[in-house]
């Protein structure tokens, strides 16, 4: 029921998840072990940690790209908290992988309708929702370009829009723009923002940047490794995010305390 | 950042479409080049055009309407073909590649197999194919087919199992169906590759139908390979050369209607990734080494083009006789190259070395064994060989193209050539065959045939080739086929078939065959050579017609597709023919070389180049 709203009423829709006890092994190679995390609607979270440690298994498991070996995932949205779910249809969640993963022979608009193609929502209603999408990641020039054709940034943002294109109420993004160069890198963090507050969805970001980490998570949780653990959850409140930010003391004495928290992760001692 | 990164592309792609339109003419240019040197290398080596002809005999050639016709007609038949086998390979193969794709079994069991199809020799099987599909368009379609289609297979198969397993999981991300992850995944991706297969398909799609045709074309408006196959036993290799072009020409076309459809199945993406590739980046310092190259070779082409059109002041200097001026006193030695395997054909010859007459006369003779297409004619005008077995016919052609060959000894009398049917069914004459519309199996480019035509008119008769050996005329009890008196009546036989024969020179064509030939000039340096040669023969073909049996032994070993029962057979039906009406063996009469020749010209076989005396043919003691 709750999913019947035509209002774009998304901090109600927003999923929140539980994680209890989530273990994943490859064969006898223990990745996670014992998960415990709760991230509720609306929220942004960040993974991080040592390369190795877990991160992107975390958010596989989240997505379900892979079958934990034991433990639970719990969804729920926050106008119904108490109905508790175990499985999210491709409409409610959205993938976003390290690479951008666009179709070659497609266009952008193509590319980022895609979803909505697989879902089988006629090309209309599809067009436009497409366009309002590229729109916000200011695509608009090249709605008609193959992905030879683009920037590597480009590529990255036509990736987001493919992934906003179904109004999801929780975005996994796995290393977004963890090839693109710092300026580029930062834009499409505070592009990201933007998008964050505008779709009201629940976030959650794996990066090995720990300014990054700051600028955009909420929470941002530390991963240990062998095995993969939550060694620190921090909680990261500013008032403002703007580029500005990341030249105040605040924003660096974040950034060092996460430092030294990742620093403990890979058992390194200051 | 972004409007400045389009710009450059922008500007790039304009460079790069400028340069397009320079290097289009290049392929031209370079084609132009080779025929260039081509030329000046046949004028500057003195190449006889029966070696090589040059590109201008070639255009000469393809001049004359009679040719255009043939050429013409050979295009569209041999197009058709490959374009069908093509198609078929192309259909097939796309359904074969993507059962075994999806199919893991079938890809572990059958794939490997599917190799096989790439190694089969079709020179081999192409005959066996009129069999199995039929003559004509069908069974030189199939040879196409199965020439091309692995490629198809393969890229199709490779396409498909090689899909981006980083897509597969967006399309599972987003809950595609299997359905949908086919149509909007598999085929796309797969698709750039299968046009690859596809265009190697189509290259090979044309060598596939020619060498079908080579072997199983009908006859009436001859298809290239046909054409090929006819003119390079009359030894025409300009005509050969021109439909060589035109199967290229066949090729090129068929390989530009796939890229071209190609471009518009995949679009503008693929295009935009190619272009990447072929856009070679031109550097100052490679612009600089382009620019000197061309100098360079505008200079050689120029200087051998002046060399090649000089006057020649000297006589070219001709090979000399390897063995011609020896001491009197030992063996000269000398060779003979055959033109087909130890058989009783050549028993007199076989009969003198095996008996030592050769060295009785002062000669040291070795015999070289043939086999299909030895070019034994060749090798005399070139003097590579200083004896060698032809046709009279072919010296009679080969002199008219300035080639100094002479005929020294006729083994056969009488042509040995005829037309069987089987007993039950056979007509009462050779006209009676010719005016019936039967099914006829000959050799490609046979020249009684055209004779046949003009003796006995129109036929209603149905032209098939022979090459595919008698499986179809043991099949078709309907069929006439055109044999050698010494052979497929003597393979027949042996299996309880009997036939009836027809000579062909029933109809008044009749030339020396298994004639013994040398170069015109050994005979004016050594004429005590060509005498000693000559008796050599005449002993040894009087010795085995007397008794065979040692010799057909020997035979039966050097040639073990034929026992010893089957060459005394063969000697048993050739023997009248190669006795014929002389008064002696091996003599040739200018009467009947004048008859020839007349009937040759009729023909239309003659090359006006060089006259050809009758007289200057045979050598006469």
């Amino acid at each position: 029921m709750a999913t019947n709203h035509t209002e774009p009423m998304q901090t109600a829709d927003a999923i929140g998840i539980e994680i209890t006890d989530l273990s994943k092994s490859f064969g006898s190679r223990q990745i996670l072990n014992n998960i415990r995390l709760n991230i509720t609607p609306g929220s942004f979270h960040i993974f991080i940690g040592p390369s190795g440690c877990g991160k992107t298994t975390l958010l596989r498991l989240i997505g379900g790209l892979e079958i934990p070996n034991t433990g639970e995932l719990a969804f729920h949205t926050q106008s119904a908290s108490e109905d508790k779910r175990n499985k999210l249809s491709p409409s409610e969640m959205s993938y976003g992988f390290q690479e951008p993963r666009l179709l070659p022979w497609r266009t952008v608009k193509d590319n980022v309708g895609l979803p909505l193609e697989l879902s089988g929502m006629s090309i209309e209603e599809a067009h436009q929702l497409v366009d309002e999408v590229l729109g916000k990641v200011s695509l608009d020039d090249a709605t008609d370009l193959y992905p030879s054709q683009l920037s590597g940034g480009m590529k990255m943002r036509a990736a987001i829009a493919r992934a906003l294109v179904t109004k999801p109420k929780l975005l996994l993004l796995d290393e977004p723009f963890g090839a693109l160069d710092e300026i580029t890198k930062n834009r499409l963090d505070d592009e990201l923002l933007e998008l964050w507050k505008n779709f009201k969805m629940t976030v959650i970001l794996v990066t090995h940047s720990l300014s990054e980490a700051v600028y955009l998570g909420q929470h941002i949780h530390v991963l240990a490794s062998m095995p993969g653990r939550i060694e620190k959850s921090l909680d990261v409140s500013f008032q403002e995010r703007t580029p500005q930010l990341r030249l105040t003391t605040e924003f660096t004495h974040k950034v060092a305390e996460a430092h030294k928290w990742l620093q403990r992760a890979e058992g390194v001692h200051a | 950042m972004s409007l400045s990164t389009n710009e450059e592309e922008a500007q790039n792609s304009v460079t790069s479409s400028n340069r397009v339109r320079i290097a289009v003419p290049a392929p031209l240019v370079g084609a132009l080049l080779l025929c260039l040197f081509w030329e000046n290398a046949t004028r500057i080596f003195d190449i006889p055009s029966y070696v090589l002809p040059a590109p201008s005999d070639i255009f000469n050639a393809v001049l004359a309407s009679d040719n255009q016709r043939l050429l013409f007609y050979a295009t569209i038949q041999t197009g058709s073909a490959a374009a069908l086998g093509f198609i078929i390979a192309a259909v097939v193969g796309i359904l074969l590649g993507t059962l075994l794709a999806s199919v893991r079994i079938l890809r572990r069991g059958v794939y490997p197999l599917a190799n096989l199809l790439q190694m089969v020799p079709i020179i081999a099987i192409a005959p066996l194919l009129n069999i199995w599909f039929g003559y004509g368009i069908v069974g030189v379609a199939a040879s196409a087919t199965i020439v091309s289609i692995f490629p198809v297979i393969a890229n199709t198969v490779d396409g498909l199992r090689s899909i981006d397993p980083h897509l597969i999981e967006l399309f599972n991300v987003y809950g595609a169906n299997s359905k949908q992850r086919w149509r909007l995944l598999e085929i796309p991706a797969a698709l750039p590759q299968i046009f690859t297969g596809l265009r190697v398909a189509a290259g090979l799609a044309v060598i596939g139908a020619v060498v079908g045709e080579l072997v199983s074309g009908v006859l009436t408006d001859p298809p290239i390979g046909a054409v090929i196959a006819s003119n390079l036993r009359t030894s025409k290799l300009e005509i050969v050369f021109a439909a060589i072009a035109c199967s290229a020409i066949v090729g090129f076309s068929l390989f530009g209607l796939v890229s071209w459809c190609g471009q518009r199945f995949m679009g503008r993406w693929n295009s935009s990734q190619q272009r990447e590739v072929l856009d070679d980046k031109l550097t100052p310092d490679s612009e600089r080494k382009e620019r000197y190259l061309i100098i360079f070779i505008t200079t050689i082409s120029l200087v051998l083009t002046i060399i090649a059109f000089l006057p020649k002041t000297t006589q070219s200097r001709s090979k000399e006789i390897l063995s011609s001026h020896r001491d009197r006193t030992e063996l000269t030695s000398v060779s003979l190259q055959l033109n087909w395997l130890p058989e009783p054909e050549f028993g007199g010859i076989y009969e003198a070395k095996r008996l030592g007459f050769d060295r009785e006369e002062g000669i040291d003779l070795q015999i070289i064994a043939g086999g299909p297409g030895t070019p034994s004619g060749q090798l005399v005008a070139q003097k590579k060989i200083e004896f060698a077995v032809v046709d009279s016919t072919q010296i009679i052609s080969m002199r008219a193209k300035g080639a100094g060959l002479i005929g020294i000894y006729a083994s056969f009398n009488k042509d040995p050539r005829g037309i069987i049917t089987h007993t039950k069914n056979a007509p009462s004459s050779l006209e009676t065959l010719w005016h019936s519309n039967r099914m006829m199996a000959v050799e490609p480019g046979s020249i009684f045939m055209k004779w046949l035509s003009h003796k006995y008119g129109e036929s209603q008769l149905t032209w098939v080739s022979t090459t595919g050996g008698l499986s179809q005329f043991k099949l078709d009890p309907l069929l006439a086929q055109s044999v050698f008196v010494f052979s497929e009546p003597v393979i027949l036989k042996l299996q309880g078939i009997e036939t009836r024969l027809f000579p062909i020179s029933d109809s008044g064509y009749n030339p020396y065959a298994v004639v013994v030939a040398t170069h015109e000039d050994l005979n004016t340096q050594n004429p005590r050579l060509i005498n000693a040669m000559n008796k050599v023969l005449r002993r040894g073909w009087s010795s085995y017609l007397k008794n065979s049996v040692p010799t057909n032994r020997l035979l039966s070993k050097l040639n073990t597709s034929m026992s010893f029962e089957a060459m005394e057979l063969a000697l048993r039906f050739a023997k009248p023919f190669i006795i014929g009406d002389s008064e002696h063996l091996g003599e040739m009469k200018l009467n009947r070389w004048r008859k020839l020749k007349t009937q040759l010209s009729t023909l239309g076989l003659l090359d006006a180049a060089h006259e050809v005396k009758a007289s200057d043919c045979f050598w006469q003691p």
